[in-house]
This record gives C-alpha cells, sequence and structure tokens, in this order.
C-alpha cells in the first residue's frame, strides 16, 4: 500500500509552529504535530468541511461537488477526508473551481487510501493540501478513522454534512463539530432513501438544514454577495488593507502598517472604521475578516 | 546665657526653618533636647558632646537645654547636630549668633559634618524665611546650590565652621558645578525596530498624559517601550527640577554622583512592593514610588503580579497629584503629578496572543486575569495598546532606508500637542486631556454628528460603556491635538478606537 513516487516532500510542523492553524488549537485535543504536503497557508484562510458517507447517490455527490465548488470560488478552503464518496466529491468541486481543499488522512500522508482515490491524491499533492496526524507509513485503521474526524472539524468554522447513512463517520465528524462549538450544516434529503436517514437525523436533533448553498456563506459573513461588489462598498485604502488582511488570513496593525509601507496614524483608523461597518473584527490584538 | 541658632526641618517635602534656643545654667550637669525630636535628635546629644571634645573645644559642665521651636511640630533627622553645637561652642566662646545665617548637618564623633537628606526642601523653606548664609555639609552643596539669592557654604567640619563664624577663616560660597555630568546611556525609540505602531500610541499617551496599558505576550517589548518614555516628554524646567530634587532629597537617594534630578524620572517598582512603599508614608514618613515618580513615569510592569489593594490605591494620588498623609494632626503632603504605564501579558502563562506557542491557562484563569485588569484603578487607564511580538520576516523585507521615527521627531509632536493643552486648560485644575471630567468633556470636546454616529455606532459593534466612552473621547482631544485641530473629526475618533480596552473585546 506503501507509496514511493513521492511528488513533494513531506514536511512537519508543530503546534508550536506560526503556521500551525490557529483555529484547530482551539478544540481540547488538537494534535501536536502534523505532517503534511502541499500549501499549508490555505488552512489560515476560512475553512469549511464537507463531508459524508462513502456509499453515494447521485444527488448527494453533485450537491457535494456544487457547495465545494461554490465555497472555494469564494475563497473558502473546504476541508474534507479524501474517503470515496461525498469526501472525494468535495475534493473535486473545490479543484475543479480552482480553489483551495485540504484532505486530512487517517493514515501516513504518503499513503493512498482507498486505492481508487489514486489520482485525486496526486491533484491534491500538487493543488491542495494532505494532512495527518499520523507518520509516514501509519497504515490505514478503521479505529484512526474517527480520531481523524476531530481535525477535519476542529480545522473548521463550519462543518457540512452532504448525505449520510444511519452509521456514517460523517455523523462523527458532525458530532465532534458541535461539540467543539462549530456550525454544523446538514442536506435534507427526501425521507424514502436511506442515504438521507443519518442527515435527516442530524436535522431533526438540531442541526440546520442546508436550504440553498448560499446559506453557508451567510453563516461565514460572506452573505453570498460577490468579494467585487462587496469592494466596491470600500475606499481604495479600505480595499487595499481588507485584500492584505484576506491574503494572510489575521494580522496585527503594526504588520498591517508594514506590508502596505504605511504609518499607524493612517491604518489604525481605517481598521476601526471597517471594523464598525462590520468587514472586519478584532481579539487578541489581531485583525480577522469579520463574520458578515 | 541664652542664644539663638537657624536651623530647618522637614515636613513632607517642604521645608520650614526652626530656630534652635540653647541655654547654659548652673545646676547640675545636664543636656536636654526638648521640641518633640525623635529618637535621632535625642540621640545627637552623644555625638555632639565628643564631637565638640574632638575638635579641640570645652564642653560646659552645666545645666544645658535646647529647645527646637517651633516646639509643637515634631521633627527628625540628624542635621540639628550642627547648629547645636555651634550653638554650644558660640556660648562658652561668647560669641553672637550670626545674623540671618542657618546651618544643618550632622556630626561625627571626630567633628567631621557628614550629609544629611532632605537639604534642597530645607533650604527652600530657609530662603524663604529670608536667610541670606546657609552652612551646610559639603557633599550637600551641589544639591543646595540649586537655590538662587541665597549663598551656600560647604564645610567639612565643625572646627571650619567655628573658625568662619568667629571671621578667622572664609567658607567660599558654592557655586555649583551642574555640568561635566556623565551622560546616562542613551535611550532612544529609534533603537525599537519594527514597532511603529507602538511608538505612535506612545506619542499620543505622552502628549495627553494619558494612562497606559501595553498588553503582549512576554518578549514583545513592553519594558523597552516604557523605558523610553521619558525621551519624549518634554525637559522638565527649573521649577520642575527643584521639586523632583526636593523629593529626591527627603527621601535620601541623592549622591555626589546625583546630586540634582534633571531628568524626568522613570520609576519601576518591584511587584512585591508595600502599599507603604507604593503611596509613601510610615512612622517616619517618606515618599513612595509614586511620589518618586512625579513630573515623570511610574511603570508597573506586569500589573496582574502586584497586589490589587496596592495598585488599587494610586487611584486618588494619580487622580489627585498628590498623596495626603495625616500625621499627628498634621496634613503631609507628597507631590505625585504622574504619568502611569502598566504593562500586563494577556493571561497568566503569557501565550495567549503568541501565534508560535501554547496558552496553557485555564478558563477560569483567563477570566481572573481579565478581572484584575479591570479593577478599580483601570479607570485611570485611558488606552489599551495591545503589542504583538516583532515580525522579523516582514522587517527584512522592509526597505533598508526605511527609519523608524527617532526620540526627538516624537517630542516634538508631543511638545506641540502639550502646548495646545496648556493655554486651553489655563484656567482649569487640570492641564492635560487626561484630566478632562464630564463637563470639560462638553466644553472642549464638542462632537459634530457625524462624530457622534461613529461613536454610536462603535458603542454597539465594540461593546463600549460609558467610561469607555469617555476615555475615547479624551485620547481623541489629544489626537485632534497632535493633528493641530481644534474640531475632533471622525479619523480622530476612529484611531482612538483602536485603543479601546481590551476587556470589552468581542471574544468569539
Ligand atoms: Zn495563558
Amino acid at each position: 500500500m506503501r507509496d514511493n513516487e513521492k511528488a513533494t516532500e513531506i514536511e512537519v510542523i508543530t503546534s508550536g509552529d506560526p503556521a500551525y492553524p490557529a483555529r484547530l488549537k482551539e478544540i481540547k485535543d488538537y494534535p501536536r504535530q502534523l505532517y503534511f504536503r502541499g500549501g499549508i497557508g490555505m488552512l489560515k484562510k476560512r475553512c469549511v468541511a464537507v463531508v459524508g458517507s462513502r456509499t453515494t447517490t447521485t444527488y448527494g455527490r453533485n450537491t457535494a461537488r456544487a457547495i465545494a465548488a461554490r465555497l472555494a470560488s469564494r475563497g473558502v478552503t473546504v476541508i474534507s477526508g479524501m474517503a470515496a464518496g461525498i469526501d472525494a466529491c468535495a475534493h473535486e468541486g473545490a479543484l475543479n473551481a480552482g480553489g483551495e481543499t485540504a484532505a486530512v488522512l487517517g493514515c501516513g500522508p504518503d499513503i493512498c487510501y482507498p486505492k481508487q482515490n489514486r489520482p485525486l491524491m496526486s491533484r491534491l499533492e500538487t493543488q491542495g493540501l494532505l494532512l495527518s496526524e499520523y507518520e509516514p507509513g501509519t497504515p490505514p485503521e478503521y479505529w484512526r478513522f474517527p480520531q481523524r474526524n476531530r481535525i477535519i472539524s476542529g480545522l473548521s468554522e463550519v462543518t457540512v454534512v452532504v448525505q449520510a447513512r444511519g452509521r456514517s463517520g460523517a455523523l462523527i465528524t458532525a458530532e465532534l463539530a458541535a461539540e467543539q462549538g462549530r456550525e454544523v450544516f446538514a442536506v435534507p434529503g427526501n425521507i424514502d432513501s436511506q442515504y438521507n436517514l443519518g442527515t435527516n437525523k442530524l436535522i431533526q436533533e438540531g442541526a440546520a438544514p442546508l436550504i440553498r448553498v448560499d446559506d453557508i456563506l451567510d453563516a461565514l459573513g460572506l452573505n453570498g454577495r460577490d468579494e467585487k461588489a462587496m469592494l466596491t462598498e470600500l475606499t481604495p485604502l479600505e480595499q487595499q488593507v481588507w485584500q492584505v488582511i484576506r491574503d494572510r488570513g489575521e494580522m496585527g496593525l503594526e504588520e498591517i502598517c508594514m506590508v502596505l509601507d504605511d504609518r499607524p496614524q493612517r491604518i489604525s483608523p481605517v481598521l476601526s472604521v471597517m471594523e464598525i461597518k462590520g468587514f472586519l473584527h478584532s481579539a487578541s490584538g489581531k485583525f480577522f475578516l469579520a463574520n458578515r | 546665657m541664652l542664644i539663638r541658632m537657624s536651623t530647618a526641618a522637614i515636613a513632607g517635602v517642604e521645608g520650614y526653618p526652626v530656630t534652635v534656643e540653647t541655654d547654659i545654667s548652673r545646676g547640675m550637669p545636664e543636656f536636654a533636647i526638648v521640641g518633640l525630636g525623635d529618637a535621632t535628635i535625642r540621640e545627637s546629644v552623644k555625638r555632639i558632646r565628643p564631637a565638640i571634645r574632638n575638635s579641640g573645644y570645652i564642653f560646659p559642665v552645666e545645666r544645658l537645654t535646647v529647645n527646637l521651636m517651633p516646639a509643637a511640630r515634631p521633627k527628625e533627622g540628624s542635621h540639628f547636630d550642627l547648629p547645636i553645637a555651634v550653638s554650644i561652642i558660640l556660648l562658652m566662646e561668647e560669641w553672637e549668633a550670626p545674623e540671618k545665617t542657618a546651618f544643618l548637618g550632622e556630626l561625627s564623633l571626630d567633628g567631621r559634618i557628614n550629609p544629611v537628606r532632605g537639604v534642597l526642601p530645607m533650604v527652600i523653606g530657609l530662603r524663604r524665611a529670608g536667610m541670606r548664609d546657609i552652612i551646610l555639609p559639603r557633599e550637600n552643596a551641589e544639591e543646595a546650590s540649586f537655590v538662587k539669592d541665597v549663598r551656600i557654604r560647604g564645610a567639612s567640619t565643625l572646627e571650619e565652621v567655628i573658625a568662619y563664624v568667629e571671621g578667622a577663616r572664609s567658607l567660599p560660597v558654592y557655586r555649583g558645578s551642574k555640568s561635566g555630568k556623565p551622560a546616562a546611556e542613551q535611550l532612544d525609540y529609534v533603537q525599537v525596530i519594527g514597532q511603529e505602531s507602538v511608538k505612535r500610541a506612545m506619542v499620543i499617551g505622552a502628549a495627553g498624559r494619558h494612562g497606559m496599558l501595553l498588553m503582549g505576550s512576554p518578549g514583545c517589548g513592553k519594558t523597552m517601550m516604557a523605558r523610553r518614555l521619558p525621551t519624549i516628554l518634554p525637559s522638565m524646567n527649573d521649577e520642575e527640577q527643584m521639586e523632583v530634587t526636593a523629593i529626591y532629597s527627603v527621601a535620601g537617594l541623592l549622591s555626589r554622583e546625583h546630586p540634582i534630578v534633571d531628568q524626568r524620572p522613570f520609576r519601576s517598582p518591584h511587584h512585591s512592593i508595600t502599599l507603604t512603599g507604593m503611596i509613601g508614608g510610615g512612622a517616619k514618613p517618606r515618599p513612595g514610588e509614586v511620589s518618586l515618580a512625579h513630573r515623570g513615569v511610574l511603570f508597573l510592569d506586569e500589573m496582574g503580579e502586584f497586589d490589587m489593594r496596592t495598585i488599587d490605591s494610586l487611584r486618588q494620588p494619580v487622580e489627585e497629584g498628590c498623596v495626603r498623609i495625616n500625621r499627628n494632626l498634621t496634613e503631609l503632603v507628597f507631590p505625585s503629578q504622574v504619568m502611569v504605564v502598566v504593562a500586563s501579558n494577556p493571561c497568566k502563562c503569557g501565550n495567549l496572543w503568541d501565534p508560535r506557542r501554547v496558552c496553557t491557562c485555564s478558563q477560569r484563569q483567563l477570566e481572573s486575569h481579565r478581572r484584575r485588569l479591570a479593577g478599580p484603578f483601570s479607570d485611570r487607564i485611558d488606552m489599551h495598546i495591545r503589542m504583538m511580538p516583532v515580525d522579523r520576516e516582514l522587517l527584512e523585507q522592509r526597505a533598508e532606508d526605511r527609519k523608524g521615527l527617532t526620540s526627538a521627531q516624537m517630542r516634538s509632536q508631543v511638545e506641540g500637542a502639550r502646548a495646545i493643552q496648556r493655554s486651553r486648560y489655563a484656567r482649569e485644575p487640570y492641564s492635560f486631556n487626561s484630566g478632562l471630567d464630564e463637563s470639560g468633556l462638553e466644553r472642549y470636546c464638542a462632537l459634530d454628528r457625524e462624530c457622534t454616529a461613529m461613536l454610536s455606532a462603535a458603542y454597539e459593534k465594540m461593546n463600549l460603556s460609558m467610561r469607555g466612552f469617555h476615555r475615547i473621547i479624551r485620547v481623541a482631544r489629544t489626537i485632534a491635538d497632535l493633528d493641530g485641530q481644534e474640531q475632533i473629526g471622525t479619523c480622530h475618533i476612529a484611531e482612538a478606537l483602536s485603543y479601546r480596552t481590551v476587556e470589552t473585546e468581542d471574544r468569539n
């Protein structure tokens, strides 16, 4: 099962590393180290998990692709588990839209599981990100997958379960997300199909039903509006600030001044105004794009 | 036979004239000092007798009574040795007391004169009382030479003093050296690299004398920032230097190397400091750290580590600009016009804001840390400054020729804004924007419709309190002054908002 041809180097980051995703560190049992291949930087952006069962219907697969594509086109990183079925479709949807997507594996980052995802995995290596808390060579074991799911939900502000049967691992991800205080959406399905039993049950238990794809963007504050349209509301300097923060995910005042090569007395009023207008929010001395 | 001699005593940081009345009469040999002297003064009996004998004079075997007038005020200090000894010798040699001449100094058993504390305020008090010549320990002459219109004569032995009084020799008037002092380590904000936004905050804080909280992870440079604050404050004029030197004189902190405090003080007491150490007082009242920082900066590093009662006790002195200590029905006043800067980690372990480290605090520890920053004293803190560690990578990408602001550049901005405040508040009890009370805010900080709209929007979005409101307007006033604008504008309000209190932050 070991994959010998290395497309990209396997790297490792620890929780002390600046590149380590801050959101993941908020969960109580976050992994102390992550092995990865690809662009780790995408985890600093807004992240949404799109997950579901291995066995699916066309409806499920199409929905997964549509959701992932929409999110990716708005600059949101799509997180999933590279399993067969919904997970694979989510990655594909994001990649096809030219967006960013990360797969969290339940085995070493050099192991392709399931085997049929080999082409997808090579795409993820070069265009996306492969991520695992297990060191290279760790074989896939059924008990590792629920463990892995906490990372999927932990990396994400929102978890969307697209389609799940009664006993899908995706339901565990949803449960973990709720425990981690993250928002959970479930895509409702027709009630005569057992493929939708798990997602419908999630809704019954309190998950938000996903009525239209843009519900997720609303939850993220991206409001379903186009970035371009939004930017026209901003002054040129506000636009610059907004873009700088979007590109880097989170920034302190000093860093913004340095990147824009401008004086703090010009930048800090702009930040306050943007915060009041709801474009930004600040915490811990840093500025983030706001949940609009 | 009776003789009267002039000297001085100290109440708080004020010197006042004291007359030493000495009487020799027949009777059982006795040597008594009356007039509310403390133990040091009563002990002077034991120093004066050998000092007189060892200087070659006769000590009377008669009944000696010394009265320190005004007798009702408590007095302390060893500087009464010299006037008492001189009185006794002059009585024995049947000389008159010199006119308009005062004496102070402590005696060694061999007749040498030792330096004492509190000389400057005593000399000020004696000049006010019309003295022309003041004889004092040579080591204290530099400090005393600060006072104009009075002749300071330094002496090292009792014998020298008697020879001078009897006209056998002269004691030259000390002119003061004031020069050739080694320059202290030259601190300058230009040495702080990659923290221009914090330097901007320091300019605002210094301009309006706002209380500041520097918050950031350990090692992000909070102390470095605070330590350089005096370099951007306007330098002290003579009167201010004299005030501050008087306090240090009373506290016994002047030395031959540093006889005068001519730089704005920077005091950074350790968090183990007692309440008395901070505020002043004690059995023999001494100025506390808040008074030693008078006209300068009081820096409390790691505010969370201090005893909260000690911190809260600072509120009144910082607000009123002085410490009042009641003692034996009299009130002592120590000045305490300070700029307060406190530093704190964002949490107990310090790592909360550091992207490279893990915060190990429990939820309860985080809450208690936040509560500590919101105590009664927090009212005196107008600005919260969030500090991040310097981003080396970004710094290296920056063009070489980009130089940061120097202390001199920053100071000229501060001076400009302070001049505006000085003339605006000429008739007010306060002289800085940080002193603006509610009616002052109304009078001097009228807001136009746009500013009001911005503030009410901020009220909702940023979870401000009413007090937070006032703080922001005060800071906005200072930013407008730095900008040379009489009318506060939205950009000033917006910049002030970035220094709002950390605990109101939206935590999600
Ligand atoms: Zn901590």
